[in-house]
């Protein structure tokens, strides 16, 4: 039997974890974000660091996932689907 | 005052392309998809160049296929695409290498790359670390098992002697503690 590498173990793992967490209700996302002490609800909450706050060295880090300048890059539009169930 | 500029997803959420509550849970699928990304990026940069490239408009949502779903797979796009260009740039140095060389190589045929071995040095780390996490949880180390071996849920419960509820509990119970332990990770 074919060993199976560590990188393709990992990313089978994530994308079935990935799938459960798009189909779970809002409330167990919710759950989570509040056993963190995160109350989404509120204005301002920790549950949006990162999202709607920038972090520091973002725009240097969104470079190194680029590469490329942003003028050459393929502006055709690449449908994404998502994983099956 | 210093002019702040507005995250991509911030410029989404105001937009009302997502909602509050998309945004929670596309945080949460970021987490996961730090456990395998390379120190230097986090899971902001994902989640910030899912929602760059959604509105640039180099990535268009697919009829039929949620908003959220959409920017999962743009993220796992995203995290692909840079172990790709990690590895063609790695590639580069044997290829330079074989150039510049006086003497002529014997097949004069490049080896295929060997697999990204910071991939796999990242790979094995977090694999240590979930193994770690679930020491003492015999059912969540098989379904992890199970999962990293690309079983499905019913040969799951067979292998494993399982009910489809434990099944269903316990990678549950996996999911919650690989995003908290994520979530818990020192923010940037």
């Amino acid at each position: 039997m074919k060993a199976i590498s560590p990188e393709v173990g990992l990313e089978r793992l994530l994308l079935a974890l990935e799938t459960d967490l798009l189909v779970v209700a809002d409330e167990e996302i919710l759950a989570i974000a509040k056993e963190l002490g995160m109350n989404p609800a509120m204005k301002g909450s920790a549950a949006m660091f990162g999202i709607t706050t920038p972090t520091a060295g973002q725009v240097h880090r969104q470079r190194l996932i680029r590469k490329e300048p942003v003028s050459s890059f393929k502006r055709r539009p690449k449908e994404d689907t998502p994983p099956s169930t | 005052m210093r002019n702040l500029r507005k995250t991509p997803a911030a410029e989404a959420l105001d937009r009302n392309l997502v909602t509050r509550n998309d945004l929670i849970r596309l945080k949460v699928i970021a987490r996961l998809h730090a456990w395998a990304l390379p120190p230097d990026l986090d899971w902001t940069d994902l989640l910030q160049e899912a929602f760059a490239r959604m509105l640039d408009g180099s990535r268009r949502q697919p009829d039929g296929v949620p908003m959220v779903a959409f920017l999962a797979g743009v993220m796992r796009s995203i995290r692909s695409e840079y172990w790709r260009n990690a590895r063609k740039e790695a590639a580069q140095i044997p290829k330079l290498r074989a150039e510049l060389e006086v003497l002529d190589s014997q097949g004069g045929e490049l080896v295929d790359p060997a697999p990204d071995p910071e991939r796999s040095l990242i790979a094995r780390e977090a694999l240590s670390e979930i193994e770690r996490l679930f020491e003492a949880d015999i059912q969540a180390r098989n379904v992890i098992a199970g999962l990293f071996e690309g079983h499905s849920p019913d040969e799951m419960c067979r292998t494993y002697n399982m009910s489809k509820t434990d099944y269903e509990s316990t990678r549950k119970r996996i999911r919650r503690i690989l995003v908290r332990e994520g979530l818990r990770s020192p923010q940037p």
